[in-house]
């Protein structure tokens, strides 16, 4: 089972927990499928995160290889050097990692 | 970090700062307006259209994609509807800072200007973060991300010699800047913040932001929207975006990552729509008159 943002959300994919609305209202249910419709209804509720079945083909989508330039990794290495013994410092990085890589990407061009 | 006795300290810089900067005149009109319930659109618009620097800043502001309203708008009355008074004010605050920031001697030049954009791209942070939280003020969150570094820009500005010192260290130890403070100053731009906001009278969770961004535990009534700034602070800065006068990633709060309650998956996301946002906000800004 994986959690994924609602803007990741593909019609096929299918939920492993019920979804409320913010004030408790059953939206859909363990086990339904998405459809575009759905998806939509969902961002209408305001629904951010949705736990998924799982997480084979949706974990390689949310954690592309890490083929980050050695230039980009030192800087962030050096930056966060000291705090990442926490874990959530630790995605930071990655994830600060996969945005420098696109933008010197985009640049490039 | 900062000892209880730190008080002293503070008087000892209102002493020194002569000349604080003041908020303009149009902001405390418009801020009598906003506070007043009988007034309208049209009493704001006519405020508004009486200042042509702002009117050209509101009219770009809510044909950016920050609002991404589908219709051009050109009209300041539509403009002032759409947008609310409130952010209407917040936009007003935005815009005074800016001027702040845009100051005189060129040497100082490039290092306010990394500021400012390490300070736009917490606002962009914060606004984001808010997004997914669902957090209904979103303007306020912007103008918290744009302020919480203010104390900075008075350090710069009104105590040259102090500043010089802090960034010396900085540089030479590889430090924050709040703990070079803490250990030449004894206070920090934080404690320098507060004390600019309560002259101003901004609002009182304005204020706790720009007071606790480093330490969110001691925001007491506005946590939420100080560690929301917090981790703002920190994300804009994993992303290069300007620079707070170092390059050292201040440790993530442990007490104001657990009250958002954000998955961990959300921070790629997050990242990716402020890298997104920030050029986009980063044009209206800096290309107003």
């Amino acid at each position: 089972m994986i959690s994924v943002g609602i803007n990741r959300l593909k019609s096929g994919m299918v939920l492993a927990k019920p979804v409320h609305s913010l004030h408790g209202v059953l939206l859909l249910d363990k086990g339904d499928e998405l459809t575009e419709k759905n998806i939509w209804m969902l961002k209408s509720w305001g629904v951010s995160q949705i736990w998924l079945e799982g997480g084979h083909e949706e974990k390689k989508d949310l954690q592309p290889e890490n083929k980050i330039k050695p230039s980009i990794r030192e800087e962030l290495r050096e930056k966060f050097s000291g705090v990442l013994e926490d874990h959530v410092m630790a995605e930071i990085m990655r994830a600060a990692g996969e945005q420098l890589e696109k933008r010197l990407l985009k640049n490039e061009k | 970090m900062k000892n209880e006795s730190g008080i002293p300290d503070l008087t000892r810089i209102v002493g020194r700062i002569e000349d604080l900067p003041t908020l303009p005149r149009t902001f405390l009109r418009i801020t009598e307006l906003v506070n007043n319930p009988r007034s309208s659109a049209k009493d704001l618009a006519k405020v508004v259209t009486d200042d042509q620097v702002l009117t050209v800043r509101l009219l770009r502001l809510v044909n950016s994609s920050f609002y991404g309203f589908p219709q051009k708008i050109s009209t300041v009355t539509s403009a002032i509807v759409l947008l609310g008074f409130d952010a209407m004010r917040n936009l007003l605050l935005t815009t005074s800072i800016f001027d702040l920031f845009s100051n005189r001697n060129r040497k100082g030049r490039l290092r306010l200007e990394k500021l400012w954009d390490h300070s736009l791209g917490c606002a962009v942070g914060a606004k984001v973060i808010g997004n997914y939280l669902r957090y209904d003020k979103i303007e306020e969150l912007f103008v918290s991300g744009l302020l919480h570094d203010i104390g900075k820009i008075v350090e710069m500005l009104f105590l040259p010699k102090d500043f010089t010192k802090v960034t010396s260290m900085v540089e030479s130890r590889d430090i924050l800047m709040v703990t070079a403070e803490n250990y030449i100053l004894g206070y920090t731009h934080a404690d320098i913040g507060k004390f600019l906001a309560e002259k101003w009278n901004l609002p009182p969770k304005l204020e706790s932001v720009i007071a606790n961004h480093h330490q969110p535990g001691l925001s007491e009534r506005f946590l939420q929207e100080t560690a929301i700034v917090h981790l703002a602070d920190i994300l804009c800065r994993a992303l290069n975006m300007g620079s707070g006068g170092d390059r050292k990633i201040p440790p993530l709060d442990r007490e104001a990552w657990e009250i958002l309650e954000l998955e961990l998956s959300t921070i790629g996301p997050i990242l990716e729509e402020m890298e997104s946002e920030f050029e986009d906000v980063r044009q209206f800004v800096r290309h107003s008159p």
